[in-house]
């Protein structure tokens, strides 16, 4: 019997410590994201709310990575855009969500944000989450997450299937194409 | 002999309960979150998350050149000129954090997660999605607008509601058709509910007893079979869509009983169940095709993007309508299924 019960024990007490190792760092990274989601999709719900642009930007400079949200949206134009216009051009893109998110208030007023589950997309993480309305509707919003100095950044929102900078990059790329690549174009269509 | 194989039958004892151990720690670990958490995260479709711990990403090369909030960084809005694109509203406080260096290499901005649109057939579409402004603008739109104006919303709520209940066969077979028993058994207790309780279709009752719209066509059925969208068509009048959801639509015509009730009628009785409902999805959608046409830059391809993502989103039952974990969720009230696209 104790033959039986020493090597357990040794075994039982390795998969312990291995299991106390892992599982709780993949259950609190997973935990991590969903509340810093709830926390940031409360302060959207606040924002939309009150239909407070000032609010959006604030939010956005505190929590979204603007600067990888900006490049991304040049699509093929990413070289286009020269250290010297960085600058201006983040701070229109960030100017330019905000705007957006103020003009699409009334689809994110709801009454709570529900999280339901995390999974991992290679380059960053998708929360899921409901928003929930009175009457009992709801619209589906996945945050996309970024891992940023050991936390999180909100990279794209897709509100109702339609994903959010990815809509910006259409929209900047045509601004793009129709002036032959040029940065100020762009830089005098974010300026309007 | 015999010693040696009750060593064996030991060890392999050892190793059944070491596995049972195992199992019943990896079950019992996670145990702190509510039962209906769980099921939602197991119904969840998508690759677990698998992260490092968080002192070990800290550790990353890569992510200290990253963007980096600094929350003692907080200071009263910046003025336009030192902080570019930044006004003074509100008097609110914005952290004065923007990176104005940017991702330090390629790698930082992630990629895409919506596949581009094929549209070979770019130049024919825009000459068809011209002609198709010019209808909007000469007849859908006014029509909508004057629909709008005349109808009062609870009127307009019950035309919906109808037009709702009639798309039921439809709905159903796709259901069906993508082995969706859950949904199809919605769609059933919504049309008997709504029938009969709602009068005919004209109020909808289920949502209030626990049975939520969703929609479902032909187009969304072919995706979940993983028949490919092809490349990107402009149809006159009907607006964008690619073969598979062309193909789609004549499925659904014939599915749809109004085709062989009307089969003998004359064109214009023909023509007021797809006429209803051309103008009523239109009206649903004349505020944000306003903002469309106003904010975007090359509308063309802005429908053509938002079409795509829209479409992905319904064949993944990720749009509203849809709950992963439950297989149907409600719609918020003022939403309603679009049907014909007027995009």
């Amino acid at each position: 019997m104790t033959d039986i019960v020493r090597p357990l024990s040794r075994r039982l007490f390795m998969s312990l410590a291995a299991s106390a190792a892992l599982v709780p760092g993949m259950a609190f990274a997973a935990s991590s994201a969903e509340s810093y989601v709830s926390k940031v999709g409360n302060g959207v719900i606040a924002a939309a709310r009150n239909n407070s642009v000032s609010q959006f930007r604030s939010l956005l400079r505190s929590n979204a990575d603007i600067a990888a949200i900006a490049i991304y949206s040049l699509g093929p134009y990413r070289k286009s855009l020269t250290a010297d216009m960085k600058s201006e051009y983040y701070g229109l893109v960030e100017n330019y969500i905000a705007k957006v998110f103020q003009q699409n208030a009334k689809k994110l007023a709801g009454e709570g944000l529900e999280v339901k589950g995390t999974s991992d997309a290679g380059d960053s993480v998708l929360v899921k989450s409901v928003l929930n309305f009175g009457g009992g509707g709801t619209v589906p919003v996945t945050w996309r997450l970024v891992k940023r100095g050991g936390g999180f950044r909100i990279f794209d929102v897709n509100v109702d299937g339609i994903w959010l900078a990815s809509t910006q990059k259409t929209n900047f790329v045509s601004v793009l194409k129709k002036n032959n690549g040029q940065m100020s174009a762009l830089l005098a269509y974010l300026r309007q | 002999m015999v010693r040696a194989v009750s060593n064996r039958k030991s060890v392999q004892v050892r190793r059944m309960l070491a596995c049972v151990c195992f199992a019943a720690l990896f079950a019992l670990l996670p145990g702190t979150a509510s039962a209906e958490r769980q099921n939602d995260k197991a119904a969840f479709k998508g690759t677990q998350l698998s992260v490092k711990p968080i002192e070990e990403r800290g550790k990353k090369k890569k992510l200290a050149k990253a963007y980096k909030p600094d929350p003692t960084m907080r200071v009263i809005i910046e003025p336009a000129a030192t902080v570019p694109g930044v006004d003074v509203v509100d008097g609110v406080q914005v952290p004065k954090d923007l990176n104005e260096s940017g991702p330090s290499d390629e790698g930082d901005v992630p990629g895409d997660l919506v596949a581009e649109t094929e549209d070979p057939l770019e130049g024919l579409n825009r000459v068809v999605f011209g002609f198709n402004q010019v209808v909007d603008h000469l007849v859908l739109e006014p029509s909508a607008r004057i629909y709008r104006a005349v109808i009062p919303r609870p009127v307009r709520t019950g035309v919906t509601n109808v037009l709702n209940n009639l798309a039921t066969p439809i709905t159903l077979t796709n259901d069906i058709l993508q082995g969706n028993p859950e949904a199809a058994a919605n769609t059933i207790k919504r049309f008997m509910v709504n029938s009969t309780l709602g009068i005919g279709g004209i109020f909808d009752h289920a949502t209030g007893l626990g049975e939520p719209l969703h929609y479902e066509d032909f187009g969304q059925t072919l995706g979940v079979w993983g028949v490919g969208s092809g490349p990107y068509l402009v149809i006159p009048i009907l607006g964008p869509s690619n073969p598979r959801d062309a193909s789609g639509m004549v499925v659904d015509t014939a599915v749809n009983p109004m085709t062989w009730i009307l089969y003998d009628a004359p064109l214009w009785q023909k023509s007021i169940p797809v006429g209803t409902q051309i103008v009523v999805s239109r009206e649903a959608i004349l505020d944000d095709y306003d903002n469309l046409r106003k904010n975007s830059p090359d509308l063309y391809a802005s429908v053509r993007d938002l079409y795509a993502q829209k479409r992905q989103a319904e064949i993944a039952n990720e749009a509203a309508g849809y709950n992963p974990g439950s297989g149907v969720n409600s719609l918020p009230p003022s939403m309603v299924p679009q049907t014909l696209n007027p995009y």
